[in-house]
């Protein structure tokens, strides 16, 4: 895709003989927000660490506005603000300091990361050795949020915050994307991620094994009920969109498009206990990654 | 050379090289003023009783040592003033990468725009500047204790430089070996272990190719063979020719550890 920001290409990744990436291949679009999700060790941050131009592919590709980020990374980092997912920073320098050598190395301004740091109340003058995981955390972000780049790249940004925080972290990812810039937000919270993201990649055992719109993801519901008799056949204007399982005298409807559409046949069945839910992003990792029935939050 | 980096290098480096360079000068004019107390006659006694074998390991005939110029020239591979020079090089060296990296620094760093050999580079050029700053101190501890103290003899301050310059190539040498170690390196107790290794080891094989005659040609397998900053103090007629050899050897030595060390950083993983 010529317009992407972001794109790789069959691209793998061994640590030795164990695989950590297998061609994965990916197209970001400028002004995206992207979520990676996937448990430990499925390859999300052996995907950024190739991105960032860390670890060199064992094969295949990754550009960033067309630069390869292996050769050019020099290049791949003027394009890109990177929060590391454990911020870890000079213990000895205070905060303005921090930040400054590192806008300093950017030949950017400190302004907007020092106002940003003041915001979140992080005591600037204090050593950051001294300051809490939290407070380190915000300065780090404060770092990769004020870059005036093409794509930030997160990794669990919202880790070690506290909830107004997490707000005003999630909401600066918007604003980011509001500017056109693209956003690669990798997480284990999966309603951050419903939340903030356009679209959203699942990876298992180094592979990307689902990619999924959020809007599309939106408009997917799940209906349940108990069946007070028998269930009509599906009207053909609906089949297409709608997959049905009944079971004994219980129905579960599942529609990949708007619900609206369904509403007036959905009144006109024999039902009652009707509950509709979306399906969420939940529902859909835990088709990869599937937990114990007794360690899922609802029933679905 | 990135300035901000270099400025960083400086604020990491000024601690060590503070309290190391007060070490050399403080030890060095105190070990000129402590020369003054011992009488020549009765450490010529003394030096005649000991085993010709610690003649060869000092590198040095007894009856140069038993001169003004000779007891001031031991100084130099005083244990106190080679464990500054070693703490230098090897301090500085391991830091550059494992040091960075067990601390989880690199990765904040690498992710801005700055090649990798840049860090490298200024590392080294601060390193090397430093090692200078640190062997002037010991001669300026040398220099401050002979216009302070009087000494049975005539001594001249100047021909201690080429043994303090050679103590500035041992500096660069050891400096630019850990460097090379650090490069591929993840953990700085790891590079300094490695390092003190390879120096004790050296300085066995030096140790041996002086005491053992046939054994002689082991000299030049060692990288201590080109320090001898004590010979080059009491034969001051072709110290500086000697010199230039020797610290052609260290300080190539070293240069090739950095070239090496800049080459390995640049291609290798960044692990989590």
């Amino acid at each position: 895709m010529a317009d992407s920001l972001v794109e790789t290409h069959a691209l793998t990744r061994y640590y030795g003989p164990q695989p950590a990436l297998l061609d994965c291949t990916l197209s970001l679009p400028p002004g995206e927000v992207f979520g990676l999700l996937g448990p430990n060790g499925s390859g999300k941050t052996t995907l950024v660490r190739l991105l960032l131009g860390f670890l060199k592919p064992t094969s295949g590709t990754a550009r960033i506005q067309g630069r390869d980020t292996w050769r050019d990374a020099v290049e791949v980092h003027r394009l890109v603000g990177y929060l590391p997912g454990e911020a870890r920073l000079y213990r000895r320098m205070t905060g303005r300091a921090l930040l400054s050598f590192f806008c300093r190395l950017r030949q950017q301004n400190p302004a907007s990361a020092l106002a940003l740091a003041q915001q979140w109340r992080v005591e600037l003058d204090r050593p950051a050795g001294t300051l809490s995981t939290g407070m380190r955390q915000k300065l780090a972000l404060a770092l990769a949020l004020s870059a005036p780049v093409p794509l930030l790249i997160l990794d669990e940004p919202t880790s070690n915050l506290d909830p107004s925080a997490r707000e005003q972290v999630l909401a600066l990812v918007q604003e980011a994307r509001a500017r056109g810039q693209t956003v690669l937000f990798s997480s284990h919270v999966l309603e951050e991620v419903e939340r903030s993201c356009d679209r959203v990649a699942i990876l298992r055992e180094g592979r990307l094994v689902h990619l999924q719109g959020i809007a599309e993801l939106r408009r997917q519901h799940r209906i349940q009920a108990r069946l007070t008799g028998p269930l009509p056949p599906v009207p053909p204007a609906l089949a297409g969109g709608l997959t049905v399982h009944a079971q004994d005298h219980s129905v579960t409807l599942e529609t990949a498009s708007e619900l609206a559409c369904l509403l007036s046949w959905l009144a006109t069945l024999p039902m009652t206990e009707v509950r509709i839910e979306p399906v969420g992003l939940r529902a859909v990792y835990e088709q990869f990654h599937g937990v114990e029935p007794s360690h899922r939050g609802e029933p679905a | 050379m990135n300035r901000v980096l270099w400025s960083k290098a400086w604020h990491d480096a000024w601690p060590l090289l503070t309290s190391l360079g007060l070490l050399l000068f403080a030890f060095n004019w105190l070990y000129v003023w402590l020369s003054s107390l011992v009488e020549l006659g009765a450490l010529a006694v003394f030096l005649s009783a000991l085993p010709p074998a610690f003649e060869q390991i000092i590198g040095v005939p007894f009856s140069k040592v038993a001169t003004p110029t000779g007891r001031i020239a031991v100084a130099y591979v005083d244990p106190i003033v080679i464990f500054s020079a070693v703490a230098w090089g090897i301090a500085r060296g391991s830091d550059v990468v494992a040091g960075e990296l067990g601390r989880g620094t690199l990765e904040m760093l690498l992710a801005q725009p700055i090649r990798r050999t840049s860090l490298i580079i200024t590392h080294a050029v601060a390193s090397t500047l430093g090692a200078l700053a640190l062997a002037l101190a010991a001669w300026g501890g040398t220099c401050a204790g002979l216009a302070t103290v009087t000494l049975a003899g005539s001594v001249d301050a100047r021909d201690f430089l080429p043994g303090a310059l050679n103590l500035f190539g041992l500096m660069v040498c050891l400096g630019g070996l850990s460097t090379l170690v650090s490069s591929w390196e993840t953990l700085r107790w790891r590079v300094i272990g490695v390092v003190a290794g390879v120096y004790v080891v050296s300085l066995i094989i030096k140790i041996v190719a002086r005491m053992v005659s046939w054994l002689d040609w082991m000299m030049y397998v060692t990288f201590l063979g080109a320090f001898e900053p004590q010979s080059l103090a009491i034969s001051p007629v072709d110290a500086w020719q000697r010199l230039c050899v020797m610290n052609g050897v260290l300080v190539g030595l070293g240069l090739a550890g950095y070239a090496l060390a800049g080459a390995v950083f640049e291609h290798r993983d960044l692990p989590a």
